[in-house]
C-alpha cells in the first residue's frame, strides 16, 4: 500500500512540513507496511508554473504526479494564505487530471499564524477534494502557531490518520481505462436521427 | 471539373454554390488525412476509414503523441485496414537551422523567448529536450527526426513547421533553402533504407508513380 504526502510549506523547515511528517507517522502506526512518498512542492515550484505555461509536466513533476495518483492514500498539507490554500498548493492541483483523484482517500491539513483561519480547511481545501471526487476524512487538522505547544493537536492528528487508514483499507472504486476509445460507429450512431 | 454542391444537411448551415476542394484528379480521390494535437477521437476516426492519422507533433513531448498513433494504429488493424505497422502516420516537427549550431541557438532564441507559444515558460534548451522542436545543424536535425521513426514505427509523411516564432519570411525562405539542400534528401535517403519491408510508401497520385517519395 502506498501514501503520498503532499507539502506546499516554503521555508526551511516547515511547520507545513511538520504537520504533514506527524499526520504521516500517525497513519503509519495504524498500516505500518505502507510505503511512504513525500512531495515537497517548493522543490518543484518552477516546474508547476510552466507546467501551466506549457500544458504538460516536466519529467520531475511527472514523477510527482504519478505518485500521486497512484497511490492509496493521500495527505496533502498546505499553509493558509490570504484566507485560503496557497497558491503554489492550487496550482500543483490544477495541473493533475481532474478525474485522476476520483475514489482516492484525502486527510487534509493546514497551517496558519493565527486559529482564525481553521476553518479555510472547510471552505477552500475540502470543497476542492470534493469537486475532484476524493474521498475525505472527516476531521481536517489545522495547526496554528500556538497550538503546538497546546492540548489537543495530537488527538486531532491521531483521529484524522484513523480515518485515514480506514478510508484506505475500503475497496476504491474501478477507475475507467485512460486508454478506451469509443468506437466510431458508435459516434456515429450517436448522430442518426 | 468543378462540381457545385447546393443543399442543406443537419449538422450544418445550408450550401449555396459550394465547391469544396482538392477535387478527384483522373477520377483518383485525393488522399484524406484526419490530423489531431489532443484528441484520441480523432485517431479512432482515421482508423476507422483507413484513412492517414496526422499528429501535430509539436509543443509538447512524444508521450502524449505516442499514445495517439499507439490508438490509430491499434484500431486500424481492428477494423481490417492492414497491420499496424502498415497504417499510414504522419508526424509534425519544428527546426530553426544554422550550418553551426551554436549559431543556430542564438538567432532562434529571441524569437522562442518572446513566441506566444514558448516565450516565458521553460528555457529552449529545456523545450528542445522535452519536445520534437530541434535547433541545431543540418545534422542535428537529421540525426532528431530520424530517431522519430525509433519512437513511432516507420511513418510516410514528416512536416516542419517553419515559420512559426514570428520569424520573417526572408529567415523563413532561408530555412527552407536549408531544409530542402541539405536535411530532406538525406532524411528520404535514410529513412527509405531503414522502412522495414511491407510498410507502404507515403500515399500518392498514380501518376507520380514512385517518385513522389516520401518524407
Amino acid at each position: 500500500m502506498k501514501l503520498a504526502v503532499v507539502s506546499a510549506g516554503l521555508s526551511l523547515p516547515s511547520s507545513t512540513r511538520l504537520l504533514a511528517d506527524r499526520l504521516t507517522s500517525a497513519l503509519v502506526d495504524r498500516v505500518p507496511e505502507v510505503e511512504v512518498e513525500v512531495i515537497e512542492l517548493r522543490d518543484l515550484a518552477v516546474d508547476i508554473a510552466n507546467n501551466l505555461v506549457t500544458g504538460f509536466p516536466a519529467s520531475r513533476l511527472r514523477a510527482a504526479i504519478d505518485a500521486v495518483t497512484s497511490a492509496d492514500g493521500l495527505v496533502a498539507v498546505s499553509p493558509i494564505f490570504t484566507a485560503s490554500y496557497s497558491g503554489l498548493f492550487k496550482s500543483f492541483f490544477d495541473v493533475i487530471d481532474h478525474d485522476a483523484l476520483a475514489g482516492k482517500p484525502v486527510l487534509i491539513a493546514a497551517t496558519g499564524g493565527t486559529a482564525r483561519h481553521s476553518l479555510a480547511l472547510e471552505h477552500a481545501l475540502r470543497p476542492m477534494f470534493a469537486y475532484l471526487r476524493a474521498i475525505v476524512a472527516p476531521t481536517a487538522v489545522y495547526a496554528a502557531s500556538e497550538d503546538w505547544g497546546a492540548e489537543g493537536l495530537s488527538e486531532r492528528i491521531e483521529r484524522a490518520a484513523s480515518e485515514l487508514a480506514g478510508l484506505m483499507g475500503k475497496e476504491q472504486p474501478v477507475r475507467a481505462q485512460v486508454d478506451e476509445v469509443v468506437p466510431f460507429e458508435q459516434q456515429l450512431a450517436a448522430l442518426r436521427p | 471539373m468543378r462540381r457545385r454542391s447546393t443543399g442543406r444537411g443537419r449538422f450544418r448551415t445550408p450550401l449555396q454554390g459550394f465547391t469544396s476542394t482538392p477535387r478527384p484528379l483522373d477520377g483518383v480521390p485525393p488522399f484524406v488525412w484526419h490530423g489531431s494535437i489532443r484528441s484520441p477521437e480523432i485517431a479512432e476516426q482515421a482508423a476507422y476509414y483507413g484513412d492517414g492519422f496526422f499528429a501535430n507533433h509539436i509543443y509538447w513531448p512524444k508521450d502524449h503523441f505516442q499514445r495517439l498513433i499507439g490508438i490509430y494504429r491499434e484500431r486500424y488493424a481492428h477494423y481490417g485496414h492492414g497491420t499496424p505497422e502498415q497504417a499510414i502516420v504522419g508526424l509534425g516537427g519544428q527546426v530553426y537551422l544554422h550550418r553551426n549550431s551554436q549559431e543556430a541557438v542564438r538567432e532562434f532564441r529571441p524569437y522562442f523567448d518572446n513566441s506566444s507559444v514558448y516565450g516565458h515558460g521553460p528555457s529552449l534548451e529545456e523545450m528542445t529536450e522535452q519536445t520534437p522542436l530541434t535547433v541545431g545543424s543540418p545534422q542535428e536535425v537529421i540525426d532528431r527526426t530520424l530517431t522519430f521513426r525509433e519512437h513511432f514505427g516507420d511513418y510516410q509523411r514528416q512536416l516542419f513547421f517553419m515559420d512559426g516564432a514570428g520569424l520573417p519570411l526572408k529567415t523563413v525562405l532561408e530555412q527552407l533553402d536549408i531544409l530542402g539542400e541539405e536535411v530532406v534528401p538525406v532524411l528520404r535517403k535514410e529513412f527509405s533504407a531503414r522502412r522495414a519491408a511491407g510498410v507502404p510508401d507515403a500515399p500518392v497520385h498514380p501518376a507520380l508513380g514512385v517518385t513522389g517519395a516520401s518524407a
